[in-house]
This record gives structure tokens, C-alpha cells and sequence, in this order.
């Protein structure tokens, strides 16, 4: 349920935020938002199937955890 | 890209408030247990000579912000470098802040609501700071400051009646060697977060070096610091202060004035929620500044809800548990470095060379003229 409003609090504001950039033509911000967006809602999916994304940070915690102990 | 521009005193606030936000809640992380406030004046020390390499730089390449200065410093490649670079890191400073705020209220008052509905309110409010532009953020961090420092001083002075003054002693217990770790830790993790504020720093409506500015702002944080450490101390003792996940929070939760007057510490949420939103918000700002930088769009404004979007589900993705969240501060320490401490010394260096060798082809141009003359 949670997944669900969230998803559709993500698709008014992708709406609200790409529709004037196609309207005013801005082709390349548009695809840019676009892409950006649809990485971000992989992530938040991802995360709600527990699959957790290779993070970049995530190698720099483990090293943290060896080198500290 | 477009300009936007705010006073000195707002920029001030606004490098204060980021300077605060985290420590309200994940404390003093810095091992030197009751000898933080000797920890904390000696990193002052080493805190100064970074604020004023990052306000030389606002001298030596006035208008611009730390992409601007990269691209008059090390070309388009080197500029891509940088705003790839330090774009990711406001992107994850933004959403380790966005982690640690919906954590915290996750976890002390609204732990029956799912941590992302908590983050998404946060996010939501942070892109209408966002999208009203840097000055209304300037004044927002501005009357939040105001506001938080009304409520730490009326708190403080509500706690002195409970406060034993004797949990500081002894002094210098542990020897001088855990007070500098103290104070080599406080460099990245409380103050060196400052220097997302370069971002803006473009946006400065005088031409003149804010240095006094941000050192007022940099000297009061860390009064203020110390002032939280000692009540926080003297009402917990050093134990709990470094047992306990959110030490401030729960010291302001034992504040009890008579029997009329107690749990004040959810006045408390509205200092931290406000301050954290500032916090949040610069980072959002750096991190779209980076990103319209890298892809040549003209206005960052248009990158602000994407990249919002990629903090906000980074921000569930980051730790499975809060002592994950707790152990990542070693990490931290390091990996902060390289974005606090090594990209604006060599911005620095190399504008420095540049302003000389500008200097003094411009000295020989006139001296030539005026030999011409002569």
C-alpha cells in the first residue's frame, strides 16, 4: 500500500515536473528528467522488493568495517 | 546558468545551519568522551584556515559558484571531473541527511508510519524551498536559526536546576592524544560540511570576501556545540551521552522544571526538522548545480525534482539498520576529505597561481605602456 502512494506521489510530481519542459520544447531537459527519474523509481522498487541496488558507498562500509576491526 | 543573489549575513545563516543540522542528531561523535569541548575549541583551530581557503576562493573568482571556479581553474575536462565528483557527493550528503532526519522521527515519535512516507514529506517540502530559489532559502535558514537558538537557550536555561557540573570532571582524563582525535574527527564530520555552501556561493550580492562572515558564523556554531556537549553531559553524564543513539534529544527528555513542565524535547523536532530541511535543501541545490553542469543545461532549476528524487530513494537504500548508519561515520571521516579538504586547497592553488601570473602580466603590460610613453 505504502509502494503504491508513493508511486503515484512520484508519477503526479514526474507529470507536473516533464510536462512544461515538453511543452516548451526543452526535448533534451525532458529525456534527461525522464532518465533520472525512472533510475530513482528503480531504486525506491528495488528497495521495496528488498533487493538492494549495488550501492557505490556500499565497498567504502565493508572496507570501513575491516579496517576499524 | 542563471544567477541568483543573496546577502552575506544570509549566506553566513545558511553555512551555520548546515554546520549544525547533523550533529543535533547523531551528537558528538568524536571518542574524546568528556573532554569534547577542549576537542571541539581545538578544532576550531583547524576548521579556520579551511573557512578561509574556501572564502579566498570567493575573492579570487568572484560571481562564481565551485563549478564555475573548477571550469576557470582546470578547463571543461577538469570542471566535468569536479562537478561529477562533488555533484555525487551533495547528492549523498543530501540523502545520508534525509536517512538520519526520517530515522530519527521514525524512531522516536512516529515509529508505527513506514520511514519512506516520512522521508517523501520531507522531500516534498524540500523542493519547494528549492524551487522558491536561494534567497528565500537564506531567509528561511535565517529565521530558523533565530528560532533554534531561542529554543536552545531557553532550554539550557530550564536544565540548570538538574545539572551536575561535577560529570566534566576530571578534565583531560583520557590525555591529550584522544582530545586531537577529537578534533581531527570534528574537522569533517561537524564542520567541513560547510562547504557545500560553495555551491551557492556565486549567488553573493557583494563583491567583497565574506571571511568575517563565515568565521562569526564558524566560531558561533561552535560555541554553540560546546554549550549543547556540557548540558548534555552534566544532565546525562559521559556514559549515556555515549550509549545513547540520540544523546540531545534525550538529554532535553529528562529536563523537568517543578511538576508542571516536562518531556519539552518535542519542541526539540521543530529545531531539528527546520534546520534539517536547510541542510537538505543546499545539498539538493549543489547536487542539481552539479548535474546541470555536467549535462550543459542552462538552468539548475530543471535538474532539482529529479535529483530530489534519486536523494530521496537513495535515502531508504543506504542502511539496512541505524547502527549501520552509526558505523558509517568512521567511513565518513576519510571519504569527506577528499570533497572538504582536497578539491578547494587545489581550486585554491591553482587560482592563486593564476591571480599571479594575471598580476603580473597586467604589471608588465602597464610598464611597457609606460615606457612607450616615456
Amino acid at each position: 500500500m505504502t509502494i503504491f502512494l508513493v508511486s503515484i506521489a512520484f508519477a503526479v510530481a514526474a507529470g507536473l515536473d516533464l510536462w512544461p519542459k515538453i511543452k516548451t520544447r526543452k526535448i533534451r531537459e525532458a529525456v534527461i528528467t525522464g532518465a533520472l527519474m525512472l533510475a530513482a523509481y528503480v531504486i525506491l522498487i528495488m528497495v521495496d522488493m528488498d533487493v538492494r541496488p549495488p550501492s557505490p558507498w556500499r565497498p567504502l562500509v565493508e572496507l570501513g568495517d575491516v579496517f576499524f576491526e | 546558468m542563471e544567477k541568483e543573489k543573496i546577502g552575506g549575513g544570509l549566506a553566513g545563516f545558511i553555512m551555520a545551519s548546515v554546520m549544525f543540522a547533523n550533529i543535533l542528531i547523531i551528537g558528538f561523535y568524536m571518542g574524546s568522551e568528556r573532554d569534547v569541548w577542549i576537542s571541539l575549541l581545538l578544532s576550531l583551530t583547524l576548521v579556520i584556515p579551511l573557512i578561509l581557503i574556501y572564502a579566498r576562493l570567493t575573492r579570487l573568482m568572484p560571481g562564481m559558484d565551485i563549478y564555475g571556479m573548477a571550469k576557470a581553474a582546470f578547463g571543461k575536462i577538469g570542471a566535468g571531473i569536479v562537478a561529477f565528483a562533488f555533484g555525487f557527493y551533495c547528492l549523498h550528503l543530501a540523502s545520508l541527511t534525509l536517512g538520519n532526519y526520517s530515522e530519527f522521527i521514525h524512531l522516536t515519535a512516529l515509529f508505527k508510519t513506514p520511514f519512506i512516507v516520512i522521508a517523501l514529506g520531507f522531500f516534498v517540502v524540500c523542493i519547494y524551498i528549492v524551487q522558491s530559489g536561494i534567497q528565500t532559502l537564506g531567509k528561511w535558514s535565517a529565521l530558523t536559526s533565530v528560532i533554534g537558538l531561542a529554543v536552545l537557550i531557553i532550554i539550557t536555561a530550564l536544565s540548570t536546576g538538574q545539572m551536575d557540573f561535577s560529570r566534566l570532571l576530571p578534565v583531560m582524563d583520557d590525555g591529550f592524544g584522544e582530545i586531537t582525535v577529537g578534533a581531527l574527527r570534528a574537522v569533517p564530520l561537524h564542520f567541513g560540511d560547510a562547504v557545500v555552501t560553495l555551491t551557492l556561493i556565486g549567488g553573493l550580492k557583494s563583491k567583497k570576501s565574506p571571511k568575517s562572515i563565515y568565521i562569526i558564523s564558524t566560531v558561533a556554531v561552535a560555541l554553540i556545540l560546546i554549550l549543547i556537549f556540557i548540558r548534555n553531559c552534566t544532565l546525562m553524564g559521559t556514559a549515556m551521552v555515549k550509549s545513547a543513539f540520540f544523546p540531545t534529544y534525550k538529554s532535553v527528555s529528562l529536563i523537568k522544571v517543578s511538576y508542571f513542565l516536562e518531556r519539552i524535547e518535542s519542541v526539540l523536532f521543530l529545531v531539528y526538522i527546520t534546520l534539517g530541511m536547510t541542510k537538505i535543501s543546499v545539498c539538493i541545490i549543489g547536487a542539481a548545480k552539479g548535474a546541470a553542469t555536467l549535462f550543459r543545461l542552462p538552468s539548475y532549476k530543471a535538474m532539482t525534482v529529479p535529483v530530489g528524487f534519486i536523494a530521496f530513494a537513495l535515502s531508504s537504500n543506504l542502511f539496512h539498520n541505524i547502527d549501520q548508519m552509526f558505523n558509517f561515520l568512521e567511513v565518513y571521516n576519510y571519504y569527506a576529505l577528499i570533497f572538504q579538504v582536497l578539491i578547494p586547497v587545489a581550486l585554491w592553488i591553482t587560482a592563486e597561481v593564476k591571480h599571479a601570473a594575471q598580476k603580473r602580466k597586467s604589471l608588465g603590460s602597464y610598464q611597457n605602456e609606460k615606457l612607450n610613453s616615456a
